[in-house]
This record gives structure tokens, C-alpha cells and sequence, in this order.
């Protein structure tokens, strides 16, 4: 029986193992990664990252925008008693100011124009309050902005599932809160409902069929909720299908390295768009049967968006598995590199949630 | 006017329809199309306010078709052929003409200002650089298929050199290979849409095969791979368009990706069998980047079925409101392709 600390600290744990381990790896192909990171054969371990990457200059160990704004967010909940859009609109302010270099080097593209929406001369005003139809300029005139659906809610939407008591529909509309600070668009929030939910199940004891179903169910309602709530809408396809489409993959290529994660990276996708990232992310997990390394060693080897993909994985599987399947010394590394709590923070959100 | 000539004809003429039907319903879903416009869009009609095509009128083409036009032209008068400088030329021409390249993204204009010398700022060194294997090299490349009619080897390449100027990466050259490799094969005479798709999966093969060598390594998913899924959905669902239509979309995806937008194309011509305005309905109601889908489409079945197929109203419409030149062009492709027929 895994108990609810371990499953909090394991995903803390997943989330930034995935994240840090993928950084070095991220944006180049399956081929590269082994050419040029992997000495000819696949990556297994934290690496220092090449001059070439987004990671540039970083240490091995160092985590990206994934965790660092995930630990952030978890922060200021726990500070503000709870799951509100002041706190994680607290969390950004923080994370740019105090966290700049993962920001400068890292941060994702409708995360960097939420900044300037969010915490510039308009505080707090939404995109969707600036959508008019005789601005002159096309991001706000437009309908949709199809080009928001992006994965950077769902990288840090498995914190809205440690917060929600295993309670599956909680977690979604708290995905919604957390997303949503950044990504006012409904994929990318479909993205950050499964994540929410996927972690909500893991968390109330659910077995892998149990948080496939969750994720599933999660995205389909991220995007109904959302929906309205947004002024601009999005096209773009289904995370709910691709998702059903990645756990087929994951389950039919269980057993063969090779063949998952160039399904997944060839099929599905793994990269920036919610509708890939995420998707990708829940066919690694059922490919690793659940076990955090065995999803992030995936995810790390399929190329492109790595380290969210491997993050997202990793938050699920810990969830799931709890610390054991870690190696030991993985929780001290990363929080001596990093300079942060993790143990502590897991600690607190124990606390707070009993 | 000859078979030849009315493949040709309808290559063209079919391109444009594609994207003058889809600029009223890009950026939107199915169903918001169906709300906007009461139901699913099947003619020629003026734009919404509140997208790309903002207000524009019916029969004006956007920035896909008038760039691979505009290329066209540039290499017919650049002596019948394809090369670093007829494309250039292609482009500085439609660069020139900002109602149709006012959207042009940040990559294109600082590709074109490096290739007309001027200073652009450096970028961060990162090796791949994947969100530029988008489908701006795919919408420009149908037109290759019909000056190398039946030859979708020769088109392959032809298709590199003219998009490796703007789209130096393999993914973006592997999905603009695939739709001028299926429109050269659309271009032979008793070609069926079968042969068009596997010349099209051929095509995505071959460019990324080609240009490994030269163009930029990127990350994403496989156009070919993702052909043969948009093939397996497109074939299940053939006589039930909106089912077609709705798969394709949710799984495959119609965005600006070019393993969105070039694998989409082909399960539309697939969900259709190859019917020319079928293949359009489908494309610019199935949402997203509706007018770039509808016209890479168009350039295959367009040659498929010839302009025979096509309503001679829009080509009436389509000549007069972008002033473009239709039937003369497709006259001097058929001179250049010589007396021989394909």
C-alpha cells in the first residue's frame, strides 16, 4: 500500500526527474539525441546540456520551466490556502523575478505573452477581455487563437491533482485555475484537464486502467468547461482522441523500446502542442506499465519537447508507483542543484491535505 | 484545349478555390462554421471580421495559393525553370503584394530579407528548430507537380530548391515533396487518387531522404507515418463525409504544422476518392487552417479531374477579383511540358 506522502513526493519527484533529465535531450530528434548526447546509444542519465539546446549553459540536474513553475505554483496554493487564481498569478510573478533564469531560458511562448498580459500594466486582465473584433491586431481580432494550445498549462497541471483529494472533477476545474493564468485557450486546458485528472486518480488509489480512464474523461471535460469561459476559441485536434490513440501505441509496443517511442514520436507526436505532448506523455506511462523511469527514459529518448513530455509522465507514475522505483540519490541531486525543497514542500502539501 | 491542358487548368484553378472557400472558415471548429455560417461552407464567400481573412471578398485567394502562384510565374519567366533564383524571385514578388503576405510570420520575412541582403539579427544557436517545419513550404509547392507533369522524382527535387530558401528543414521539404510528388502523378493521364496518395507518401520519403544532407535537422512527427494513418481513417469512413471529416480533424489535425496540415490533405482526397469539390468541402469545413489543407489538396485533385470537374463561375471570379491570369498560365506550362502529351 503506497501511502499519500509517497505518492506526493513521487510526484514531485517524476515531475522534475522528467523534466531534468529530459532538458539536455530536448528539441532534437530521437537520431540526434544518440549521435550527439548519448554516445551512439540512448540517455539514461542527467546530462549537462550542449551549447545548442534550450538548456544552454545549465548544469546537469538543472530542471526547466516544467518543474521550476510547478514547485512555484505548489508554493503560493499552499501559502494561500488553496487552489485560487491569485495564487498561481502570485506564482508567476515569483517564478519571473525569482526563478529568472528557467523564465529567460525556457519559458514557452503563450507562457511569455501571459507575462506581459498578466503582470504588466493590466494586471489580471484575461486575454479573452482584449478580444475585439475592430482591434487592428490579428491576435486580438481573431476568433481563435489556435496558436495558444500549447502544452505549457498541462506541464503543471499535475500540481491541481495532488490538490484535489483524489476527487477527479475537483482536480479538472483546478487544472482550468492553473492553466489558465497562462493558456486561455480551450485545448491546451482539454491538455491540463487530463493531467489534473490523471494525478487526481493516482493520487485516490486508482489502478493504471483507472487513471487512462481519468485522463481520458479529464481531457473531454477540460475542453467543455472551459469552453465558455473563454472568449477566443480553438481549433485544433482532440487530446481526448490522440490520448486514446497514444495508450493504444503504449500498449501494443509495451515491451519494445524501440518501437514505443518512435510510434510515439512519429504518430502521435511529442511536441509543443498540448495535443501532442500530452498524449504522448499518457502512452509512455502505459507503456512503462506505470513505473516513473521506465515512462521518462521514453520520454526522454522520443525527441522534440522531452522534458515536458517526460515531466508530465513522471508526475502521473510517481502518483501511481510512489518513490520507490527512483534511484535513491536522485532527491537530494536535484534539490542541492536546483536550490530547492523538494522533500519540503512534498512535506507541506502532505500537511496541508490531511 | 487538350487533356494535358485541362489538368493543368484544373491543378491551378482547384488551388485557388481551395483557398478562397477556406479563408472565410480558418482558425475556427467544425461546429463554429456550421453556427457562423449556417451550416457548412460549399461556395465562394466573403470573409468574417474576426479571422485572417478579415472582411475580404469572395474569390480573393490568401497567402497560400497567390505564393505558390507567384512562384510559378516567377519560374515560367525565369526560363521554364526551377532554381535558387526563379524561387527567390517568387517570393520577393509576393512579398510585394502585402494583401496577400500581410500574415507572413516572423520566419518568412526574416528569410526573405536574408535573401534580398539585407541584415537580419542573429538567432540563438539552437541546433533544430522545430516549430519552422510548418506547412508555408507545402502550400507553395503544388504548382511543381504540374510544370514536372508525370515525373514525381524530378518534382521532389525541383520542390527542394524551391523551398529550402524559406523552409531549410527536413520535415517542412518532406511534407512539400509529398504534395508535388502526388500532383505530378495526378498530372498522368488514367492516374487514379490511389496512385496520387502513394506517389504523395513516395514524395514525403524522398524529401525528407534528399535533404537530410542540407537541410536543418528538426524533431516532430513523420508525414509519412502520419499519411498512412490519415490513409487508414480516410478509407473507413469513405461515404460518410462527416464522419471523415470529423476523425481526420480530431486525430490528424488541420493546423499550421506541417505533419498537420500535408497528412490531412491526403485522408481528405482518400475519405473522397479523390473527388475534386468533395475534397475541398471537406477541407475548409473540417476547421483550423482550412485555406492552406483546401489548397495543397486542390493542386492534386484539381489534376486529377481536370478543370472539366470545376464550376467555370469561379474561375471567372477567381481571374477577376486577384487579377490573375488562369488560363494563360496553365497555356505556358503546357507549352514548356512540349508537344509530347504526358
Amino acid at each position: 500500500m503506497i501511502g499519500m506522502y509517497d505518492r506526493i513526493l513521487g510526484a514531485f519527484l517524476g515531475n522534475a526527474v522528467g523534466d531534468a533529465m529530459g532538458a539536455p535531450t530536448e528539441t532534437r530528434p530521437t537520431y540526434l539525441i544518440k549521435e550527439d548526447i548519448g554516445d551512439g546509444g540512448y540517455v539514461f542519465d542527467f546530462m549537462k546540456p550542449l551549447d545548442d539546446t534550450l538548456a544552454a549553459g545549465m548544469e546537469k540536474g538543472m530542471v526547466t520551466d516544467d518543474f521550476s513553475l510547478s514547485y512555484v505554483t505548489a508554493k503560493h496554493i499552499l501559502e494561500k490556502g488553496g487552489v485560487t487564481r491569485e495564487a498561481c498569478v502570485d506564482a508567476l510573478a515569483e517564478w519571473i523575478r525569482d526563478y529568472k533564469v528557467y523564465y529567460e531560458k525556457h519559458a514557452g511562448p503563450t507562457t511569455r505573452d501571459a507575462v506581459a498580459r498578466v503582470l504588466g500594466e493590466e494586471k489580471q486582465l484575461f486575454l479573452g477581455q482584449l478580444y475585439s473584433v475592430d482591434s487592428d491586431d490579428s491576435s486580438v481580432f481573431t476568433v481563435c487563437n489556435n496558436g495558444e494550445a500549447t502544452n505549457g498549462a498541462a506541464m503543471k497541471a499535475w500540481v491541481a491533482g495532488i490538490f484535489s483529494r483524489g476527487n477527479i472533477d475537483i482536480a479538472i476545474d483546478n487544472a482550468i485555475v492553473i492553466g489558465r493564468v497562462t493558456h486561455e485557450n480551450a485545448v491546451a486546458l482539454a491538455g491540463a484537464g487530463a493531467v489534473g485528472a490523471a494525478v487526481a486518480a493516482a493520487m485516490g488509489g486508482a489502478d493504471l486502467a483507472g487513471i487512462v480512464d481519468a485522463g481520458i474523461y479529464g481531457a473531454h471535460e477540460g475542453l467543455r468547461r472551459s469552453w465558455d469561459m473563454l472568449a477566443q476559441k480553438s481549433a485544433g485536434a482532440s487530446v481526448e482522441e490522440r490520448i486514446k490513440l497514444a495508450v493504444a501505441a503504449g500498449m501494443k509496443y509495451s515491451n519494445d523500446f524501440d518501437a514505443c517511442i518512435a510510434e510515439m514520436a512519429d504518430v502521435i507526436g511529442t511536441g509543443l502542442l498540448a495535443n501532442e505532448a500530452v498524449p504522448a506523455a499518457f502512452g509512455f506511462a502505459v507503456a512503462a506499465k506505470g513505473d516513473p523511469m521506465k515512462a521518462i527514459h521514453m520520454a526522454v529518448n522520443a525527441g522534440n519537447d522531452t522534458d515536458t513530455v517526460a515531466a508530465i509522465a513522471g508526475a502521473i507514475c510517481g502518483a501511481f508507483r510512489g518513490t520507490a522505483s527512483f534511484p535513491a540519490e536522485y532527491l537530494l541531486f536535484l534539490s542541492e542543484v536546483n536550490a530547492m525543497d523538494i522533500e519540503g514542500i512534498a512535506k507541506q502539501t502532505y500537511e496541508f491535505l490531511i | 484545349m487538350t487533356p494535358r491542358q485541362d489538368k493543368i487548368l484544373g491543378g491551378l484553378l482547384c488551388a485557388a478555390i481551395g483557398d478562397s472557400m477556406g479563408a472565410p472558415t480558418e482558425v475556427r471548429t467544425t461546429e463554429m462554421i456550421k453556427e457562423k455560417f449556417g451550416g457548412l461552407v460549399k461556395d465562394l464567400i466573403q470573409s468574417p471580421m474576426d479571422n485572417y481573412g478579415r472582411g475580404q471578398v469572395a474569390g480573393l485567394v490568401t497567402d497560400d495559393f497567390s505564393v505558390s502562384f507567384y512562384s510559378c510565374l516567377a519560374c515560367l519567366d525565369g526560363g521554364g525553370v526551377v532554381n535558387r533564383e526563379n524561387a527567390a524571385n517568387g517570393m520577393f514578388v509576393w512579398m510585394d503584394h502585402p494583401e496577400y503576405s500581410r500574415n507572413a510570420g516572423p520566419t518568412t520575412r526574416t528569410a526573405v530579407a536574408r535573401l534580398r541582403g539585407e541584415k537580419v539579427p542573429p538567432e540563438r544557436p539552437l541546433k533544430c528548430i522545430n516549430n519552422r517545419a510548418s506547412n508555408g513550404a507545402p502550400m507553395k509547392s503544388g504548382f511543381i507537380g504540374l510544370l514536372d507533369a508525370g515525373n514525381p522524382d524530378k518534382a521532389i527535387d525541383d520542390t527542394i530548391t524551391l523551398c529550402e530558401i524559406t523552409h531549410n528543414n527536413t520535415l517542412a521539404l518532406s511534407g512539400a515533396a509529398a504534395i508535388a510528388a502526388a500532383t505530378a502523378e495526378a498530372m498522368k493521364p488514367g492516374s487514379s487518387y490511389i496512385e496520387c496518395v502513394e506517389a504523395g507518401i513516395y514524395g514525403a520519403e524522398e524529401g525528407f531522404r534528399r535533404s537530410k544532407a542540407t537541410a536543418r535537422p528538426v524533431a516532430g512527427a513523420s508525414i509519412v507515418k502520419r499519411i498512412r494513418l490519415a490513409i487508414d481513417i480516410g478509407m473507413r469512413r469513405q461515404g460518410n463525409f462527416d464522419l471523415a471529416m470529423k476523425e481526420l480533424s480530431e486525430i490528424i489535425g488541420g493546423g499550421l504544422p506541417a505533419n498537420e496540415a500535408v497528412p490531412a490533405a491526403f485522408g481528405y482526397i482518400v475519405a473522397t476518392k479523390g473527388d475534386p469539390m468533395e475534397t475541398i468541402y471537406m477541407a475548409v469545413n473540417a476547421g483550423d487552417d482550412t485555406d492552406t489543407v483546401a489548397c495543397m489538396a486542390g493542386y492534386i485533385v484539381g489534376a486529377l479531374g481536370g478543370y472539366k470537374k470545376l464550376n467555370p463561375r469561379y474561375l471567372e471570379m477567381i481571374e477577376k477579383e486577384n487579377n490573375f491570369d488562369l488560363r494563360g498560365t496553365a497555356l505556358r506550362i503546357d507549352a514548356l511540358l512540349g508537344r509530347e502529351d504526358v
